[in-house]
């Protein structure tokens, strides 16, 4: 299942989105050659030990840890819901959204900490992401994603499904060796702690969309002209 | 009709026309004469209450046809006749069109072949004489009578125009009578029959056209045509077929065309095909920008799939260009983009809404900086105290911030400064105001309007300077189109056209390209709004009005920009103590 979205737009051309987009992948090709793990990569239980808590959360957003599914998968869903969220929010608003979600999934990792095993580590961008799926949630009330299911089918899937799905992505770690040598601590990596961000876009979502988006829902415009499916 | 019937009726009219009632007289010998135009007694006294000459004339030329030996309307036209040559010089002759037959200028009908001897109007339908080259009512130009076949042609092209197909093509077939090989007339009688519903003659006829077309550009042309009737007729099997062939043949020869791209469009559209229909109807118009119906049909479309941004950037291309449909395009986007009420800006939620970011976030940033440990700390800590303090300041910053930018009726005390001042408080306002008006300058005011024009006249060339830039990349992108072509025509690289012809295909050459284009395009796009400079320009006030009402308001003014700022510093200060 690979989400697609569509360019649906009421305010405008993305910008803000796929200028993440471009870092997140220049990070991404970076990470190959030189894990960031050692300076930014978090270990909820290291929070501010070794740098500025505020600087390690912050860099924290741009990890995306190893592997190379799990990372494409946080990119491919931060530009489907970025960029409608973007729409939503406009730029700076999502910008700052996106930032407060990434940070949120830090904070509640931090509380989280003695209940996590020592190896989890955190990699920001999913907490990005589960927070873009909460403002999504509440801001897109009722409207699906469209999706290419393979081999050839574009349907449109409800976002509360694609929060599974990805939650799904991001919480079993498909290390083979860890399964054949049956550490499934290893294999069921705990990511848990992005629940809050997701709790938070949802939170944040209403607060930094637009005046003009909420007027134009308010007034129920908002699925009167839009195709239901497929479009 | 009856005979008594017609008899009641000639008796109607005698006692009409003897009592001078020649309207109703002439109504009812009318009657008579649709029932049984042989009548000689009706010609006769038709031809006494009627006014001019020439129109007695022809009731007692009808009256000697029928009758010969009718004495009276052989009186009748010898006194005419004696009339005619005491009282005026000989006029001049009318030619018929049709026989070259030399007629009286009065007579109705050519006395050789039966041919009126008058037009009637295809704009406002008065008679017109044949001599005649332009309508006396309405002005409209006819034609020379003495051009024969080119005459009637031309006319039945009016009448059609004017929408009367029928009497078009009876004019056309006296072209025919006179040139059967005259050109263009299946042509023109296939659009004739179209619109007069006999939807078959109006296929063959075009059929026949197609055959007859002489010039390729001109067959295709009327292939076009063929298709758009098989489309309107609902044929769309046929109609597709033909658009397909042109759209090969288009393609062979390395072109592309607008017009056929245009009814591409809305073949695909009548199909339901919205899809397609966006995408010919956009070729369309990067092939040609000035088609104002396609914009505001693809506009429609676009808002049809949800793509709003783009069908209000098209409506608003449209509503720059003025007339009728931009009217209409104004209109849409008013409806599309209500702008959100004064009451809806000013409710509370939204106030709550700024505050809440700037608390979210301080919140946020007290528990990343502090940890699990202070949060669940018992002890008491002065830097608890300040975090709380820190936090509090935020949400207050936050909140002063938002209602002086964005929803000033939460603003404390702002209605008190709305409203007028009365009294010697006004009166004190007002000498100051006009204090500070006298204390300007003429040279600021003149510089000022002069920054302002020069502001305007370099977004201006900015705007040009950009659009001249998108131009150049789309016609670089054509080229590149063009070359790529020309290489693959090319002898020496033929196999490799061979090869590369499958994976060509399954990429789409011009499809490619096309989108090159579109891609330049959408990174270049259309001025909606104004233009930074522009929105900079906009600030200058234009005239002195403007400048009086900003000292009017400069105390609310001043009030809102210090709460705004007592608020940012509060921000400000709040976060480094909830970051300390």
């Amino acid at each position: 299942m690979i989400p697609l979205g569509d360019a649906r737009r009421r305010f405008g051309f993305p910008w803000m989105t796929y200028l993440l987009l471009v870092v997140g992948l220049i990070v991404f090709i970076y990470e190959r050659r030189l894990p960031l793990d050692g300076l930014y990569g978090l270990r909820p239980a290291e929070l501010g030990q070794r740098i500025w808590a505020v600087e390690q959360a912050v860099g924290c957003l741009l990890v995306q840890g190893p592997g190379w599914l799990a990372p494409l998968v946080n990119l491919i869903y931060l530009w489907v819901l970025g960029s409608k969220v973007e729409d939503a929010c406009g730029p700076y608003g999502f910008f700052f959204l996106s930032l407060l979600c990434g940070l949120g999934g830090v904070v509640v990792a931090g509380f989280l900490a003695p209940y996590l095993p020592e190896e989890a580590r955190l990699y920001g961008l999913a907490g990005v992401v589960a927070g873009l799926f909460g403002a999504y949630l509440v801001l897109y009330r009722g409207e699906g994603i469209r999706t290419l299911v393979p081999p050839l089918f574009l349907v449109q899937v409800p976002a509360f499904l694609h929060f599974l799905y990805w939650a799904g992505w991001e919480f079993v770690h498909l290390d083979l060796a860890a399964v054949r040598a049956l550490q499934f601590d290893r294999v069921f990596y705990p990511h848990w702690p992005f629940i809050g961000a997701l709790f938070l876009g949802l939170l944040a979502g209403p607060l930094f969309a637009r005046q003009e988006f909420l007027w134009l829902r308010l007034r129920g415009r908002r699925a009167s002209h839009l195709p239901a499916q497929g479009a | 009709m009856e005979r008594s019937r017609i008899r009641l009726l000639m008796r109607e009219a005698i006692q009409a026309a003897q009592s001078g009632n020649k309207n109703w007289a002439r109504e009812c010998l009318g009657r008579v004469l649709r029932a049984d135009p042989r009548n000689e007694e009706a010609w006769l006294w038709l031809s006494a209450i009627l006014d001019t000459v020439a129109e007695k004339r022809y009731c007692l030329e009808r009256v000697l046809a029928i009758n010969p030996a009718n004495a009276q309307a052989q009186a009748g036209l010898r006194y005419l006749e004696g009339q005619k040559e005491a009282g005026r010089p000989q006029a001049k002759r009318t030619i018929c069109p049709l026989c070259g037959e030399p007629n009286d200028p009065n007579a109705f009908q050519c006395a050789n072949c039966g041919q009126d001897l008058f037009v009637l109007c295809p704009a406002c339908g008065e008679r017109v004489d044949i001599d005649r080259t332009s309508c006396a009512a309405c002005g409209l130009e006819i034609g020379d009578s003495s051009d024969g076949a080119a005459y009637f042609f031309h006319l039945g092209e009016l009448y059609l125009k004017h929408g009367q197909p029928k009497r078009a093509l009876d004019t056309w077939d006296k072209t025919l009578l006179l040139n059967p090989d005259y050109p263009r007339v299946a042509e023109v009688a296939a659009e004739a029959f179209m619109a007069s519903g006999q939807r078959d003659l109006a296929l063959q006829s075009l059929e026949r056209a197609i055959e007859e077309a002489g010039d390729e550009e001109h067959r295709r042309a009327l292939r076009l045509r063929m298709a758009n009737y098989q489309r309107e007729l609902g044929n769309m099997e046929e109609a597709g077929r033909l658009y397909r062939e042109l759209l090969r043949e288009d393609r062979a020869l390395g072109e592309r065309r607008a017009d056929l791209f245009i009814e591409l469009g809305r073949f695909h559209e009548k199909r339901g095909e919205r899809e397609a229909a966006r995408n010919y109807y956009e070729m369309a118009l990067a092939l040609e920008e000035n088609l104002p119906e396609i914009r505001y049909a693809l506009a429609e479309i676009l808002l049809e799939q949800g793509y709003e941004v783009r069908a209000i950037n098209e409506f608003r291309h449209l509503a720059r260009t003025g007339g009728e449909l931009a009217e209409r395009a104004a209109a849409r986007i008013r409806a599309l983009r209500p702008p959100v009420p004064e009451a809806f800006r000013n409710r509370w939620q939204e106030t709550v809404r700024g505050a809440g970011r700037f608390f979210l976030a301080g919140l946020l940033l007290l528990l990343l900086n502090r940890g699990r440990e202070w949060a669940v700390a018992t002890a008491y800590s002065p830097a608890y105290t300040l975090n709380i303090l820190g936090l509090l300041a935020t949400l207050a910053g936050g909140y002063l911030l938002t209602a002086a930018t964005s929803a000033p009726r939460h603003l404390p005390g702002f209605a008190l400064l709305t409203v007028r001042p009365e009294g010697r408080l006004a009166e004190r306002l007002e000498a100051r105001r006009k204090r500070q008006e006298r204390k300007r300058p003429v040279w600021a005011m003149q510089f000022q309007v002069r920054l302002r024009r020069s502001a305007q006249t370099i977004a201006e060339g900015l705007g040009v300077a950009r659009l001249r830039f998108a131009r150049s990349l789309e016609r670089a992108a054509a080229a590149l189109s063009c070359t790529w072509r020309r290489i693959g025509a090319s002898r020496p690289i033929q196999s490799l056209r061979m090869l590369g012809r499958r994976l060509g295909r399954l990429l789409g050459q011009a499809r490619f390209f096309r989108s090159v284009a579109f891609f330049f395009r959408r990174l270049f796009p259309r001025r909606t709004g104004p233009s930074l400079l522009g929105q900079i320009a906009q600030l200058w006030p234009k005239g002195s009005r403007r400048l009086t009402g900003r000292v009017e308001l400069s105390e609310t003014d001043l009030y809102r920009w210090g709460a705004a700022l007592i608020g940012l510093i509060l921000v400000v200060l709040g976060t480094v103590m909830v970051l300390s």
